[in-house]
């Protein structure tokens, strides 16, 4: 028994030169009609059907090993060409429910493509370093004298996160301005982002191809200026198939 | 210069599956097979990974674009 996986779409007419193999190196190919292709591999059910999934959904190597197949395949499109991805894990029975499938939701693929079309995605993240005048002690002569400087360091804290919060809003409306379109994310923990400054942003941004070289210049920009002063540490991740915005 | 890395180099887990797993066109319906839930599953298996990488950011090897 197998199952069909799917890992995207793309328009009828693009051959992607150099398509990734899907997982444990199998071949990917191309299903067509009415002008769209659904990428898709023929898996063996018992290793990778919907008990698989279910089975192993809370496991992170088996499913690192998935998620990074199903993103090297569709970056291997995405370097040149538009691909809507499909949301992990995407399973049909045969070839038969794979057109189906390309039947049923023509007009949200075909709109989903559309607004992908010639763009990519990158990622930004904003984490706020702790600084060294947050935790500066200084000595107290008096009970009157130590509540003041409590009361000053608080003003100081609220301040600075105000400040902050401000950096976090430029940078972002500044990314947005070179960009088609943009989301915000819940940030991530400190536990998985594997920092320990707290993340203040976790931006997606949708950019055209031949304006990345403007984002990448507007996020130098910040990462350097505004954000460095301001005490925010700025990561950029990119360029991805555009998760974000299918 | 400023610091940034591009997923080409290395990706942390928790960015690959918040994407592969939590976007993404969802076709729902008798088309495809239910994996009911899985994205669901997923909130708790960030859970899940956070001791497993809390040492440092979890790298693949990928070769994004």
């Amino acid at each position: 028994m197998t199952v069909q996986y799917v890992y995207g779409v793309l328009p009828v007419g693009q051959h992607p030169p150099e398509l990734a193999d899907g997982p444990d190196g199998v071949d990917v190919q191309l299903v067509e009609r009415h002008g769209l292709a659904a990428v898709v591999s023929e898996l063996p059910a018992d290793r990778y059907g919907e008990e698989q999934f279910r089975t192993h959904a809370e496991d992170p190597v088996w499913l690192e090993k998935l998620a990074s197949a199903h993103h090297r395949v569709l970056a291997s499109i995405a370097r040149h060409d538009d691909v809507v991805p499909l949301r992990m894990p995407t399973l049909c029975r045969s070839r038969q429910s794979v057109l189906e499938l390309l039947d049923d939701r023509a007009d949200v693929l075909k709109d989903a493509l559309t607004s992908v079309s010639g763009r990519v995605e990158w990622g930004v993240k904003l984490y706020a370093e702790s600084r060294p005048a947050e935790q500066q002690q200084v000595e107290a002569t008096s009970g009157k004298d130590y509540l003041g400087q409590r009361m000053a360091q608080g003003r100081a804290r609220d301040e600075e996160r105000a400040r902050r919060g401000d950096v976090v809003r430029a940078c972002h409306e500044a990314l947005s301005a070179v960009s088609v379109d943009a989301a915000v994310n819940a940030p991530q923990d400190r536990a998985l982002s594997g920092r320990l400054e707290p993340m203040v942003l976790n931006g997606a941004y949708l950019v055209t191809r031949e304006d990345e070289s403007d984002f990448l210049s507007v996020f130098d920009t910040q990462a350097a200026g505004p954000c460095r002063e301001a005490g925010i540490l700025a990561e950029i991740t990119g360029p991805w198939p555009p998760y974000n915005f299918s | 210069m400023s610091e940034y890395h591009v997923a080409s180099d290395d990706i942390a887990l928790v960015d690959l599956l918040d994407r592969v797993i939590g976007e993404g066109v969802v076709i729902a319906g008798d088309i495809v097979l239910s994996i009911a839930g899985v994205d669901l599953v997923y909130l708790g298996l960030r859970a899940v990974l956070a001791p497993a990488h809390v040492a440092g950011p979890s790298a693949l090897r990928g070769e994004a674009l």
